[in-house]
């Protein structure tokens, strides 16, 4: 009898899956034939694979939505150069794995560009795939300075590091400690920090670790404040950030704390509640745009801001804009003509100079990775609030 | 003399964390022989919930109460669901399932609550207090303190009241258990409930301090089961001793040696405690080892 329900039960199991795979397979079926029914018209296709669900959807739904907004505005534009835009998108679902899965479909549809991935790991993981076959990669994440053939549209680590440098001499402070998690993000943030800061004589007398999901840093902290530092500066996402900030104020520390871009968020913002006086963050100047002076740089975020918002009933982030300006810079590049992706290649090797985006100015024949700082800003915090200082 | 102080402070606040999942643990365990993995999720569950709660304008006192059956309820399902099937398999096996649970608990709280850390205002509210040149989080003795309670009813209850030895009887010998008319099926789902119970209040204790992600449960989970390990798996009291000194074991290795090494050294005494006293450090010598 048992053995019977077994069999019973794996066979229904199975039978689900079969199910459900075949669904998949329709639905993407039922995708292609509407794009082949579109008129004779040439369709380029775009791909993107961003994290819509899993842990890092913190970043990746926004990207996924951003994808609907910018097809509406492409489909409502109408045709460049006779040829219309198709951006196809894939979820990952947080799973390098499935990313790559997700390359391998997008080449087979025959995409001339890829945006993506919404994390760093994922997309070193999709860059052998997709620049072997000489299609060009724009990632939203900071990945490995060394690597090639690949766009960077997020700010690298030594973009970061320099704005902190900005702020410290500012203020005049050339004694600092650094403490950061002990993961993938936090630990990337020393080395172009360390880098920077020898060439600008800031010292760097403390360096402490703790675990993202830790519940005490206080240890951490009192060893930090042994070495009296004018600053301390934290690399690590939340809940670790919040509780360092925490931790920070009940010991009684009366120097700035800067945090790094990755605190840059309302989960942060309510984590240090009343508590945020010395308290600094790298942000993007799209969480302040109402503050910035009346300019360029402020009608596009604001443009920016107002298009998400009226599609999503939402705000955009940092990693919205990163994603966007991938795909503008790809629009760039098919409305000049280029439909194939050595033509894009080369068109973004040799092209692109100070291309103003949503992040930042991007230079990216030159060496320099990533946008320009001028997207970003050590930003304070004032009634629970993004405070910009110019 | 300040350093030393704030050590055994930061020591004993971490290690009382600790203590609260221990605690859950060997009642899961003390029962049904099976080391629940999902406790540091019904942690999660319980503080979420509550922060639901209050959120959704309910009074603190009704949040929490409300929160601790939640999860008591969803610890019941769980056993009901999961653990009754698989009664008659091996020990590992459903050691195993558990960890099953707790991915799927897991994954379920990252749909309904997402990524961002939510914060839980504490009862009594309070300025950190400054003794002897440490700071106290006012939160942390508030945990000592219900730790305190919590010891206190659990031994009553396991040592004094009927249903309480008929679950410690579940363990021993759940064959003689059965004899005397004791139905372990009902105990286990029993256990699980008080263990979900348990977990709720650990989560909804600690949340003022940590604020709560979908993620919480993990580390403070497998610290409480060190802790347990260490100090003895059979015994609350030594459970929580355990989780304590896995507590100031953290701060001091930290302050003194280096926080990159907390973790590692940590571990090496859990190795240490297994290699020669494989019972745990507080547990009496018993005539059971054969």
């Amino acid at each position: 009898m048992k053995k019977l329900c077994k069999s019973i039960c794996s066979f229904s199991l199975m039978l689900i899956l079969v199910i459900a795979l075949s669904a998949c397979n329709m639905e993407t079926s039922g995708g292609n034939d509407k794009k082949d029914g579109d008129g004779g018209k040439e369709v380029i296709k775009i791909g993107a694979i961003f994290a819509e669900t899993g842990p890092a959807s913190t970043l990746g739904k926004t990207q996924a939505n951003y994808v609907k907004l910018i097809q509406k505005q492409l489909d409502e534009a109408g045709t460049i150069n006779g040829k219309k835009i198709e951006i196809i998108m894939q979820d990952y679902e947080t799973d390098d794995t499935k990313a790559v899965i997700a390359a391998d479909k997008l080449i087979s549809e025959g995409v001339v560009a890829v945006v993506g991935a919404t994390q760093a790991s994922t997309s070193m993981a999709i860059l052998p795939k997709i620049s072997g076959e000489g299609i060009p990669l724009m990632t939203v994440a900071p990945v490995n300075p060394e690597a090639k053939d690949i766009y960077q549209m997020a700010p690298s680590n030594l973009t970061n590091a320099s704005l902190i440098i900005k702020f410290l001499k500012e203020n005049n402070i050339s004694k600092v400690a650094w403490i950061n998690a002990r993961d993938g993000f936090g630990v990337e943030g020393l080395p172009s920090f360390e880098k920077v800061a020898k060439e600008n004589d800031i010292k760097i007398v403390a360096h402490e670790e703790f675990d993202a999901t830790a519940t005490d840093m206080t240890v951490q902290l009192t060893n930090i404040r042994k070495k009296n530092p004018e600053a301390v500066i934290v690399w690590s996402r939340t809940p670790g950030a919040g509780i360092v900030a925490r931790n920070f104020k009940a010991l009684g520390f009366d120097i700035p704390m800067i945090q790094s871009s990755a605190s840059a968020n309302k989960g942060f913002l309510d984590q240090v509640k009343d508590n945020n006086e010395n308290i600094y963050v790298i942000g993007s100047k799209l969480s302040v745009v109402d503050q910035l002076p009346n300019g360029e740089q402020k009608d596009r975020l604001k443009k920016f801001r107002e298009d998400y918002r009226t599609m999503f009933n939402s705000d955009p982030d940092n990693f919205t804009a990163h994603a966007a300006d991938g795909f503008h810079l790809l629009i760039e590049a098919i409305k000049a003509g280029n439909t194939t992706s050595e033509d894009i290649h080369n068109y973004l090797k040799t092209e692109v100079n100070k291309y103003s985006g949503l992040t930042g100015s991007f230079e990216l024949q030159s060496d320099y990775v990533g946008p320009y700082e001028d997207g970003f800003s050590v930003l304070g915090i004032e009634n629970n609030e993004w405070k910009y200082y110019e | 003399m300040e350093l030393l102080m704030q050590y055994i402070v930061t020591g004993l606040t971490v290690g009382s964390i600790y203590a609260l999942l221990a605690i859950g643990f060997v009642t899961v365990y003390n029962i049904t022989g099976i080391l629940n993995f999902a406790q540091g999720e019904f942690a999660m569950i319980g503080a979420l919930t509550c922060i639901t709660f209050v959120n959704a304008g309910l009074p603190m006192y009704a949040s929490i109460i409300f929160a601790i059956l939640i999860s008591a309820t969803i610890g019941l399902i769980v056993e009901r669901t999961a653990i009754l099937h698989a009664r008659n398999t091996s020990v590992i096996i459903l050691i195993i399932i558990t960890i099953g649970v707790s991915t799927f608990l897991k994954g379920m709280g990252l749909i309904i609550w997402g990524t961002n850390p939510k914060q839980l205002t504490p009862l009594i509210k309070m300025e950190p207090i400054h003794f002897m040149g440490a700071v106290i989080n006012p939160q942390s003795i508030f945990i000592f303190i219900v730790l305190l309670i919590l010891l206190a009813v659990l031994y009553v209850f396991f040592e004094k009241t009927y249903i309480g030895s008929a679950l410690r009887a579940c363990e021993k010998n759940p064959r003689a258990a059965k004899l005397m008319g004791i139905n372990p099926s009902t105990m286990s789902a029993l256990a699980f409930t008080l263990a979900a119970a348990l977990g709720a209040i650990a989560g909804i204790l600690i949340t003022p301090i940590t604020d709560a992600t979908y993620e919480m449960g993990f580390l403070i989970g497998v610290k409480g089961f060190v802790g347990m390990v260490i100090g003895g798996m059979h015994s609350i009291p030594g459970a929580v001793a355990g989780a304590l000194l896995v507590g100031l074991l953290e701060t001091f290795s930290g302050g003194f040696i280096s926080t990159f090494y907390s973790d590692a050294i940590t571990f090496l005494v859990l190795i240490l405690v297994l290699f020669f006293k494989p019972n745990g450090i507080f547990a009496r010598a018993s005539g059971e080892r054969v």
